[in-house]
């Protein structure tokens, strides 16, 4: 029996779809992480570490060939894009005008895509991964993200899920999960449950969607987060 | 007392023992005696680089950056350098991931790291970028690692197996390979990343912090000539440690960065701790916890004629010490010995939100600013008018004629914190958690530095024996609305987009006549038009008195190109300009501008020339195009003569490169000579036929090939 796993560094995704899901997942949703079924792992997907300058501020812009994002975040941070759709492309600017390096790492599943840095003022970096992606897409619509914002460096496991599909992620705090296309683009429930591997610290989560604070939660070892997605 | 006796065939291993035992006691006579005790110790590595063409000329006049991907630094006591990688005494001083990285010491801590609490499950490995023009000006420091005590043989510098190393080669003539485009390296057999020590050893003494400086020597292979389908840049690393002879001499490589040394007084060893940043800065170079009796050692990396710091204390035994501007030389050791004043202790927190929607910002950074009484008049860092640059700036270049308010030079960042998602600080566990409410002696009381991109920096003071800010808007705390303005105009090409893509500019608005960027954003032009909107938050030339204003702005844009599939940091495109457009006057309001010049496809071009009388540690030159500063040459990048060279990859297009000269980028000034800016015009690329790649598509539907450019010499 395969579990569903999406780290956000090696990314052995893993999308369960409605139906299978409904069978399978229940379990998952309450933290077990017992069977979810005889899916299959899905490719590995990719994911993007901004790290350098301790406390750099950055913009990024992160695309895959069917949502872009803006993220703003300080060094470090990952980025994760659950149900990915590749090929991905990054834009990563940093904010400030000295020469604090910022690297970005591109990441597809345990390996290293494409590697860049810079240390100019308001300087770039650039990657790509899973073929060529001539132009960002078009902005997330709905757009849903969960922050990993404290313990700093602390290490986290968790399932983000739809109403028709799950997946499982590891990563490092902070980070960044975004979430394209949750219930195929549709309205709909969205939920992740956050566990950490060792207890270092608070964690907390905020869960936004389309700008706005859906749910933010803190604890111990284990956090719950939970939104609705409108129509579309 | 019972004596063992010992047969015959005891006799030659026992004397061997003897003979090995005396041996050991010679060769180790003169070191360190702790080396011998179990236990750990801190080692700081640092690269330094030296940098070789394969025609001898300087690097920069082929290439304009050069980097390898270093994954980690690796020891082992052998000294038989054919052991196995998976030899169980390698020691491995990993690249600093900065998150969920195994960082064993928080002893000391460097700006790429701030330790961590365990590693991933499964993760891949973390690789630093390391940029090797820079590094043969300025040492960079790598990561600092607990490790055993004891006498080490060898070292590795490890590499990304897959991409050991990347080059961006200059426009090279005669050449069917694009330039100015990134490629990757292939290491050559004349590598050497795994070496012995100096005789004998490298020892690392238990408790002791110290460094180990590693000269990366790089033959850098001739240009390609073929696209990065089909070439690739020959690399040939040799590091040599220190004390180990460099490559071909019997000449022992004894490198020389800065120390700072002393002694605080009134310490908790468990918290109390002393950082130097980059003076001016909130960039922590490196933090040193004390020893037991107080006492700390910081290696510092410094340029040959010296680097400004700003030093401070913190931690629980009580307020911040603060020692601004000290000038680090390479091999000379600085004394500071603080003493800590009382304090008690709160957290600093409040809420960061947009003044027009009331939105949370994201990321915005706050510094805790302290003044350094001993260092000039200002006792706090409450805005001032005072002249912050040494000269005035000539008028002809756009520069603002008068400096805008900002803090006196004697302030020192001693906290920063970011803003979350929510526009939240500080997170937990970070140094607003723990701030020393009362201020230093003959200091009236701390300030709050607030900036985000594209929203007016304000100062604001915070009641002295507090962590409240008067000005306020909730009670208890220092929560602030940030004042901005929009800018709204539109990217444009002469002809309608035909490439059946859409085309992304990255768009960046600066102080006017500087290269002060407040904001950026992306505009698009959607495939079968001409024009594509942007709007964008940018600072306001009429904020509240504690906020920073912006009289004008340039504008300019940068289409985000790729080559066979693989974006790039540089542009076909012509830069599309908007010089000294003003700014917003007030909160809210937005300001139209004008169409910027087009962003046709020009294809790429490079230029190098030489500067007069470089100092990497103060010396950069900046590209402008119609008035507006697009580029600027990278911090310590220009060495002194022969290595004088600057470089530059733009778009073909006329442009103006002048020579800039200060102790910090926001302090420096254009050089005041009649020679030190000139125009020069980028070569056109030529045009090459199918099969072919080319950086963008222009009217022809042809491939283009940049072509290399001499520069003027810079006075």
């Amino acid at each position: 029996v395969k579990r569903p796993k999406l780290n956000s560094l090696m990314l052995l995704g893993c999308g369960v779809f409605a139906g299978v899901a409904t069978a399978t997942l229940g379990g998952c949703q309450s933290g077990n992480t017992g069977s979810p079924g005889n899916t299959s792992n899905i490719a590995p997907q990719s994911s993007y570490r901004i790290v350098g300058s301790v406390g750099t501020p950055f913009r990024a812009l992160v695309s895959d060939s069917r949502s872009s994002w803006q993220v703003f975040g300080t060094i470090p941070t990952i980025i994760v894009i659950v149900n990915d759709s590749p090929p991905d492309r990054i834009l990563a600017t940093k904010l400030t005008n000295d020469n604090r390096l910022l690297s970005l790492q591109v990441i597809q599943g345990l390996s290293i895509g494409t590697l860049d840095s810079t240390i100019s003022h308001f300087g770039t970096a650039v990657g790509s991964i899973g073929g060529t992606l001539p132009a960002f897409a078009l902005p997330a619509t709905p757009d849903v993200r969960f922050f990993v914002n404290t313990p700093l460096a602390g290490v986290f496991t968790a399932l983000i899920e739809g109403e028709s599909q799950s997946s499982a992620v590891e990563s490092a705090v902070p980070t960044v999960i975004l979430f394209d296309s949750p219930n195929g683009g549709q309205g709909g429930r969205v939920d992740g449950i956050f566990n950490q591997v060792a207890f270092t610290g608070v964690l907390e989560v905020d869960l936004v969607i389309d700008g706005h604070l859906a749910e933010s939660a803190s604890d111990g070892n284990t956090v719950s987060v939970h939104g609705t997605v409108n129509g579309g | 007392m019972n004596v063992k006796y010992l047969g015959g065939r005891w006799l030659g291993p026992t004397l061997f023992g003897v003979l090995v035992f005396l041996l050991g006691s010679l060769l180790l006579d003169g070191r360190s005696r702790v080396e011998s005790q179990t236990g750990t110790g801190i080692v700081e590595v640092a690269f330094t680089g030296t940098l070789t063409s394969s025609d001898g000329l300087p690097i920069a006049d082929h290439y304009q950056r050069v980097s390898l991907n270093v994954v980690s630094v690796r020891l082992n006591p052998s000294r038989d350098t054919t052991i196995s990688d998976s030899d169980p005494s390698w020691v491995d001083i990993p690249a600093p991931a900065a998150v969920g990285s195994t960082f064993p010491s928080e002893f000391i801590t460097t700006s790429l790291n701030f330790g961590s609490t365990g590693p991933l499950l499964t993760a891949a490995g973390s690789v630093l970028q390391l940029d090797l023009l820079p590094l043969q000006n300025l040492p960079f420091f790598f990561n600092a690692a607990s490790i055993p005590a004891q006498p080490y043989g060898q070292m590795e510098v490890v590499l990304n197996d897959f991409n050991p190393g990347n080059a961006v080669p200059l426009c090279h003539q005669h050449s069917f390979g694009e330039g100015c485009i990134t490629y990757t390296t292939l290491l050559s057999q004349a590598s050497g990343l795994r070496v012995l020590f100096g005789f004998p050893f490298y020892g690392v003494a238990a408790d002791v912090v110290q460094p180990l400086i590693v000269n990366i020597n790089v033959n850098v292979g001739p240009p390609p000539t073929g696209d990065p389908n089909s070439q690739t840049v020959a690399l040939s690393p040799i590091i040599t440690p220190q004390g180990a002879p460099l490559p071909g001499t019997i000449t022992p490589y004894n490198p020389t960065i800065g120390l700072v040394t002393g002694k605080v007084t009134n310490f908790d060893v468990n918290t109390t701790s002393v950082s130097a940043e980059f003076s001016g800065t909130d960039q922590i170079v490196a933090t040193t916890k004390l020893q037991g009796d107080g006492s700390y050692a910081l290696s510092l990396p410094a340029v040959a004629t010296g680097t400004l710091y700003d030093f401070y204390v913190s931690g629980k035994s009580g307020g911040y010490v603060v020692k601004s501007g000290v000038l680090v030389k390479p091999g000379d050791a600085v004394t500071f010995n603080p003493t800590v004043p009382f304090s008690t202790f709160g957290q600093l927190s409040g809420t960061i939100a947009d003044s027009c929607n009331g939105a949370p910002i994201e990321a915005a950074t706050l510094k805790l600013l302290v003044a350094d009484t001993s260092n000039g008049g200002a006792t706090s860092c409450d805005l001032t008018s005072e002249p912050a640059v040494p000269s005035p700036v000539p008028a002809s270049l756009g520069q603002q004629t008068t400096a805008p308010p900002h803090p006196p030079s004697n302030c020192v960042v001693v906290a920063t914190a970011a803003s979350n998602d929510q526009g939240i600080y500080p997170f937990l566990y970070t140094p607003f958690t723990n701030v020393a409410v009362d201020p230093p002696p003959g200091v009236v009381h701390y300030d709050l530095e607030i900036s985000a991109p594209g929203y007016n920096t304000t100062v604001v003071p915070i009641a002295p024996g507090s962590v409240f800010c008067p000005a306020s808007r909730f009670a208890n705390s220092c929560s602030f609305s940030l004042e901005h303005g929009y800018l709204t105009g539109a990217t444009d090409l002469s002809v309608p987009n035909l490439t059946g893509n859409r085309l992304n500019a990255l768009v960046m608005a600066e102080d006017s006549g500087t290269n002060n960027i407040e904001n950026l954003t992306l505009s698009t032009i959607q495939g079968g038009t001409s024009s594509g909107p942007f709007t964008m938050p940018v600072p306001i030339a009429e904020p509240s008195a504690d906020a920073i204003p912006v009289n004008s702005l340039d504008v300019f844009a940068s289409m985000q190109d790729s080559f066979q599939g693989l974006p790039q940091k540089t542009t076909g495109h012509l830069i599309g300009t908007a010089a000294n457009v003003g700014a917003p006057s007030a909160n809210c309001s937005t300001l139209p501008i004008p169409a910027l010049s087009p962003l046709n496809c020009a294809g790429l071009g490079s230029v190098t020339g030489t500067v007069a009388n470089a100092d990497p540690g103060t010396t950069s030159v900046r590209l402008s195009k119609n008035g507006v500063q697009i580029m600027q040459t990278d911090p310590n990048e220009i060495g002194a003569a022969p290595d004088n060279v600057y470089n530059f990859c733009a778009p073909t297009d006329l442009y103006t490169v002048t020579h800039y000269e200060g102790p910090t980028p926001q302090l420096s000034v254009p050089v005041p000579s009649s020679s030190g800016s000139a125009s020069v015009a980028l070569m056109a690329p030529v045009s090459i036929g199918e099969p072919c790649s080319s950086i963008c598509q222009n009217a022809s539907n042809v491939c283009l090939v940049c072509q290399p450019t001499t520069g003027p010499n810079l006075q």
